[in-house]
């Protein structure tokens, strides 16, 4: 049985099509010259006109304000996890879009994929254009990390590597120190400079499993202060025009300070928090948050998490649940599993040294659990995970919500806005 | 009238005259090229849209198949790392092929059809189970060059023996390859 029948009728037709032309009589093959480029720009304007079109229903209420009639047209562009953009991602970005619009009450919004990679959005609505952006636009993705292998040391060595060789240090970003557990700021994370150098150290290596393309730049003072950035780019943005970005709008004294790069292939993320208070309000770079250096190897991406909820675990805290994709379940058991076997394999006699992994919301570390391999010999099967531990119910809803609207498949880049 | 039990090459020539060869064709290698693709994107509606474009290529380019070949699996495999390698450059899946050969309509995959191909990328994908089943030289020799793209020069090297040895490896194994797809139901 084939894997995709559609695609195998229009291939054997077209060889049906080449077959017969070969053997056609030539005064025959004349005229299928002419037929066949007109029957196929005929397909091809249908497809150029064929568009998906999804309909949100009007929020209910009063509304008190005249709406306004506002149209968005988006360029979409790879992304790590759809590296390729083909119309089946445009189709489910659409539908991520629409689910996003039908959050603004007393809107009636219309989304069409256009040809090639563009996205038109249509949208009536009392809201402001800044709102209806940010909403459209905004894309929370949830990485799963290998916390040892992928956590670097000052010296850019990985805390594995460190913890083979009984570094204090390592020891510390591994197992959290007296009370503070790891992934959170004072558990052996750095600055915010001291963070970016580190890694701007770091070699360029892309792989499949970056959560991110392309380089990205800083602009600290000569004190260390972040001027400017962070600022992604895309490979083809060369170093001068992302430092022409970055210098946009500052004063000459402000822009006198040090460029830093972070090539693909390494991650600075913000340590956990003690408590999410603001959900959706994460990472901003701050003088007093602190930060980690990962190596860019993501384990499990958000887009294979399914119905993200929040609840409560067993003591009744408030947490946040999800299921993952049958590939998400075979990746999250892959990524527990090793964990499972490199904490056993790193303790010894009464010394246990669980180790772990991490969940980071785009730049945030949200979570860093640890696997006890007494209990998760093989990993973790379990087709249901939660995240627990510093949540307040507000801040669970807001990332179960993040979480639900989160991952469109594609990067959104705004071409055009018009009134 | 073209058999199921045709080589490769005479398959490939036969498409010319008779859609079935390609048929033929394209039923031995579907799998193992998605399987290629789901390995390295994790994507199924994308490892079917590449797949798609490969075997337009392959339609498109089937009469410069060197008809002396063991078994077209290296050039289709060589056809597909050009797909992937230039997709990837451009951001999108390439489409020039199909347009060449008047296939401009895009395919909706069934979630049905995904499902299917996601299927393949479990650790123990055909694709393993297939290597597993070759000798062991033949299954180091393939996965070297066909599965991690490595060159001839550098597995002789590694393996410390000529590169002819490890060519013949490869041939052998990837002719063993396509009788196994065949017997696959």
């Amino acid at each position: 049985m084939t894997y995709l029948p559609e695609s195998r009728r229009q291939l054997l037709a077209a060889a049906q099509r080449r077959a017969e032309r070969h053997w056609m009589p030539a005064g025959i093959r004349m005229r299928v010259g002419w037929v066949l480029p007109a029957l196929s720009l005929a397909l091809a304007a249908a497809v150029a006109v064929a568009f998906l079109s999804l309909r949100t229903q009007p929020g209910g209420g009063t509304a008190t304000a005249q709406p306004r009639q506002l149209e968005l047209v988006y360029r979409a562009g790879p992304t790590t996890e759809v590296p390729l953009v083909t119309h089946a991602a445009l189709e489910r970005a659409a539908r991520q879009m629409n689910l996003r619009l039908s959050e603004i009450p007393h809107s009636d919004s219309s989304i069409q994929v256009l040809s090639g990679d563009r996205i038109r959005v249509d949208v009536t609505t009392q809201a402001s254009r800044a709102r209806v952006e940010a909403l459209v636009g905004s894309d929370a993705r949830l990485f799963f990390y290998d916390w040892e292998t992928n956590v670097l040391l000052p010296n850019g060595r990985t805390v594995a590597q460190g913890l083979s060789v009984n570094d204090a240090r390592a020891l510390e970003l591994s197992q959290g120190s007296e009370s503070v557990p790891p992934g959170a700021g004072g558990a052996g994370a750095l600055g915010l400079y001291q963070a970016v150098r580190l890694a701007a150290r770091q070699p360029y290596a892309p792989r499949q499993e970056d959560s991110r393309t392309g380089s990205e730049y800083y602009l600290f003072s000569r004190h260390g202060h972040l001027a400017s950035g962070p600022l992604d780019v895309g490979a083809r943005v060369s170093r001068a025009g992302a430092i022409r970005e970055l210098d946009a709008g500052l004063s000459r004294s402000q822009r006198q300070g040090r460029v830093l790069v972070i090539k693909q292939g390494t991650v600075v993320v913000q340590a956990a928090p003690e408590r999410f208070t603001v959900a959706g309000a994460f990472a901003s770079p701050s003088a007093s948050a602190r930060y980690y250096v990962l190596r860019d190897r993501v384990s499990v991406f958000g887009g294979e998490i399914t119905h993200p909820r929040a609840g409560t675990d067993a003591t009744g805290a408030p947490d946040v649940q999800f299921g993952f994709t049958g590939n998400g379940r075979a990746a999250f058991r892959r990524l527990t599993a090793a964990v499972s076997r490199r904490g056993e394999l790193d303790s010894s006699g009464s010394q246990r040294l669980f180790q772990h992994f991490a969940v980071a919301l785009d730049d945030q570390l949200i979570q860093v659990p640890q696997i006890d391999y007494t209990v998760y010999p093989d990993g973790i099967a379990g087709s249901q995970a939660d995240l627990t531990g510093s949540f307040s119910r507000v801040s669970a809803r807001g990332l179960a919500k993040a979480l639900q609207l989160s991952a469109l498949p594609v990067e959104l880049t705004l071409v055009s806005a018009r009134r | 009238m073209i058999r199921a039990t045709a080589t490769d090459a005479e398959l490939l020539a036969g498409t010319r005259r008779d859609a079935q060869a390609f048929a033929i064709f394209y039923d031995r290698y579907e799998r193992a090229v998605l399987g290629f693709f789901i390995n390295r994107t994790r994507d199924p509606e994308l490892a079917a849209d590449l797949t798609a474009e490969v075997f337009a290529a392959a339609l498109r380019a089937a009469r410069r198949f060197r008809a002396q070949e063991e078994t077209a699996a290296p050039w289709l495999f060589t056809i597909a790392h050009n797909v992937l390698r230039s997709s990837l450059r451009r951001g999108r899946v390439e489409t020039r092929a199909r347009q060449r050969i008047g296939i401009r309509e895009p395919v909706v995959y069934a979630p049905e059809e995904l499902d299917r191909i996601e299927a393949l990328t479990d650790d123990r994908s055909w694709v393993v189970e297939l290597l597993e089943g070759l000798p062991a030289e033949q299954r180091e020799a393939v996965r070297a060059r066909v599965l991690d793209e490595r060159s001839y020069e550098d597995i002789a090297q590694e393996l410390n023996t000529s590169q002819l040895v490890i060519r013949k490896r490869v041939s052998r194994g990837l002719a063993a390859l396509r009788v196994q797809v065949e017997e696959k139901p």
